[in-house]
């Protein structure tokens, strides 16, 4: 906290020596529907950035940047106007210190980082899962090849949880003769705010021109819940209700990236271990120890897209007595802009078991910072399948932005 | 017969012409390229440049963007408006070993990208530019023949990229002004046809430096120009101290 009052105190000094503000903004409105004809979206949103910097030079004394976002959904009548990100960065040489509400990425591959675990994503609409600002504290110091990393994220912030038409069935297992007959409303357990439960980081990069690697440690929380549910006795015999328990589990999370070119093919690689509190998978309440590696490459097919390949393998760690869950996918995401104003994109999961996700979008800019897209969200597979389960979630999404 | 009697009129008049204009200084397209190469460059440049694409309906797109380099070796460009796409940034740095590495940072992503060299032919940020051709032209990774030259004299030259230079052209055909020594007009052959044409203009003086302040690039299919994309240069500073902080991954996310 008191780097917080030095950053904001330096800030004031200097502000005589600041440039004048910059403003800025996004104003998007984005209409969806679904396959079963349902409107999962209808929203219009806007964005104001402030940012500025305090003294001159290439790098500055200082920089601050804040984002209010409002925006209202009709489909879900849901009205909002937060604070997106509001932080400030002071430059100390080769050393940067960041704090305030932001996002900060970690990792090198795409779309799936497993060690990016320092925001949580909003997974109101999962196949989107954007980032959400979250207080942290960031400082980067910068040698001439090495790259090290601290953050600090003072306060837990769990991830936005899907809504019901992306939860899967809560499947108990009951005991012969037993009947659930109602559902109360979930148990959170969200770890306070305290000293204890203060999230941490360090991450150091090696940069070789050509090819770099990252190692990564995080100490903290998963900011999805690992789901179980109790039997409470009703008082009629053979009638229990269903208690659903959500426990953000504590972590300690060991990851390593890289990304290096060989020919015209850039290779990239992230795998992340992450430790729990139960190593023996008998406790119900709390996820077990898993593994998620991602490895891929990304190439330029000559006049056509640029075209990255992903191999992804989850492995968690097998409750007492039960199998390992392990999870094969593939990805495939190809950007292609056949003119100056059309980008054309394909995004493609395919699980083994059969399930996948087809995401095609077509953009277009309409005139300096007014752009549209459309994109479809197709979800197939049998049901009980990874992505098969939200095929009914199958949409439609167009958008019309306009930043200034 | 009297037609191709008029064409070989025609012809030796154009030798002719040619001829007249042959009190050239250079015998050779390499004596030529050489002097090309030898023409005094700053160390270093900062510039303003306002990037102008042009649809093939006439509607056009405005960029805005800051651009520093160091040599040939380092060159950073990061793009300040449309607000859609400002904070975007290109970096590309040339190792030792004479491999490049070039990097690309989106804010939306917040995460800076490596890009392999294969991807040199594609569009720079939606331009009729690839990022070979902003890269520039490096005589070493040509080889060159005089073709001919024209009044001013200005000369001629076919540059065959060689196979270590990863092109993405066959070969290029290059106006070079004896005077300037500044290629002024650039056309790339692809699969034997005429892929883009890119027009130098606006040479002038600045510190002792003969630099251009506009490249326009044309797209050409069947021979006609599709869509094209104009550059201009503002606010140029040479030999101006630029830290080596500046092209790094820390400053092209800044």
């Amino acid at each position: 906290m008191r780097s917080v009052t030095v950053l904001f105190t330096s800030l004031l000094l200097g502000l005589a020596a600041a440039k004048a503000p910059d403003m800025s903004g996004r104003a998007e409105v984005t209409f969806g529907v679904a396959v079963d004809g349902a409107l999962p979206v209808a929203a219009a949103d806007l964005a104001l950035t402030l940012k500025g910097e305090v003294g001159s030079g290439y790098f500055p004394d200082a920089a601050y940047r804040a984002t209010v976002v409002a925006g209202y959904d009709a489909a879900t009548g849901a009205a909002t106007v937060a604070l997106d990100e509001a932080y400030a960065t002071i430059y100390l040489g080769k050393v940067e210190l960041t704090a305030g509400k932001l996002r900060r990425f970690w990792g090198s591959t795409d779309g799936v980082n497993p060690v990016d675990v320092l925001n949580p994503r909003d997974l109101s609409f999962p196949p989107d899962g954007e980032k959400l600002a979250v207080p942290l504290v960031h400082a980067g110091v910068y040698a001439d090849d090495v790259k090290v990393e601290f953050a600090v994220v003072p306060l837990f912030t769990p991830a936005v949880l899907p809504g019901a038409a992306w939860r899967p069935a809560l499947t108990p297992r009951l005991p012969p003769g037993m009947t659930v007959v109602g559902v109360d409303a979930p148990e959170v357990n969200r770890p306070a705010a305290e000293l204890g439960n203060i999230q941490f980081g360090v991450r150091g990069t090696l940069d070789l021109g050509q090819f770099d690697v990252s190692a990564t440690y995080f100490h903290g929380f998963r900011s999805q819940p690992t789901q179980s549910a109790r039997l409470e006795p009703t008082g009629t015999p053979g009638q229990v209700r269903l208690q659903p328990v959500l426990n953000y589990d504590r972590i300690e999370l060991l990851g390593l990236d890289f990304s290096g070119t060989v020919g015209d093919v850039v290779l990239r690689g992230e795998a992340a271990y992450q430790i729990t509190a139960d190593p023996d998978g008998t406790d119900p309440a709390t996820g077990n120890h898993a593994l998620q590696a991602v490895l891929g490459g990304e190439y330029l097919i000559p006049g056509g897209p640029r075209t990255v390949v992903q191999a992804i393998f989850d492995y968690t760690a097998p409750d007492a007595g039960e199998a390992a869950d392990t999870a094969y996918k593939l990805m495939l995401a190809m950007m292609y802009q056949p003119n100056t104003r059309t980008q054309l994109d394909l995004g493609w999961i395919q699980s083994l078991d059969g399930s996948g996700l087809l995401m095609p979008a077509v953009g277009y800019s309409f005139a300096d910072g007014v752009t549209g897209e459309a994109k479809a969200y197709v979800f197939y597979g049998g049901d009980g399948s990874e992505f098969g389960d939200w095929r009914e979630n199958s949409q439609l999404r167009v958008s019309v932005a306009y930043a200034f | 017969m009297r037609k191709l009697v008029n064409q070989a009129l025609a012809a030796i008049l154009a030798l002719t012409l040619l001829s007249a204009a042959t009190a050239q200084r250079y015998a050779t397209a390499d004596d030529l390229m050489s002097a090309v190469e030898a023409r005094p460059e700053p160390k270093t440049t900062e510039a303003t440049l306002t990037m102008t694409i042009t649809t093939a309906g006439g509607q056009t797109l405005t960029r805005t963007l800051q651009m520093w380099g160091a040599g040939d070796d380092k060159r950073l460009i990061k793009f300040t408006a449309p607000a859609d796409i400002s904070g975007s940034g290109f970096l590309t740095i040339t190792q030792a070993d004479g491999s490049e590495e070039k990097l690309v940072y989106l804010p939306a992503l917040d995460r800076v990208r490596r890009i392999a060299g294969g991807q040199q032919g594609d569009a720079f940020f939606g331009s009729d530019f690839s990022y070979e051709d902003i890269t520039g032209i490096d005589p070493d990774d040509y080889t060159h023949a005089l073709l001919g030259v024209k009044d001013g004299p200005t000369y001629v030259v076919e540059a065959t990229p060689t196979a270590a230079s990863g092109s993405v052209y066959d070969r290029l055909v290059i106006d070079v002004p004896e005077a300037s020594l500044v290629p002024v007009r650039v056309e790339y052959y692809r699969a034997g046809a005429l892929v883009k044409v890119l027009s130098v203009s606006g040479l002038t003086e600045v510190a002792g430096y003969t630099i251009a302040t506009e490249r326009r690039m044309e797209s050409m299919v069947d021979g006609k120009v599709s869509t094209f994309t104009v550059i201009t240069q503002s606010d140029v500073q040479l030999d101006v101290t630029l830290p080596d902080e500046l092209f790094t991954e820390r400053y092209l996310r800044r």
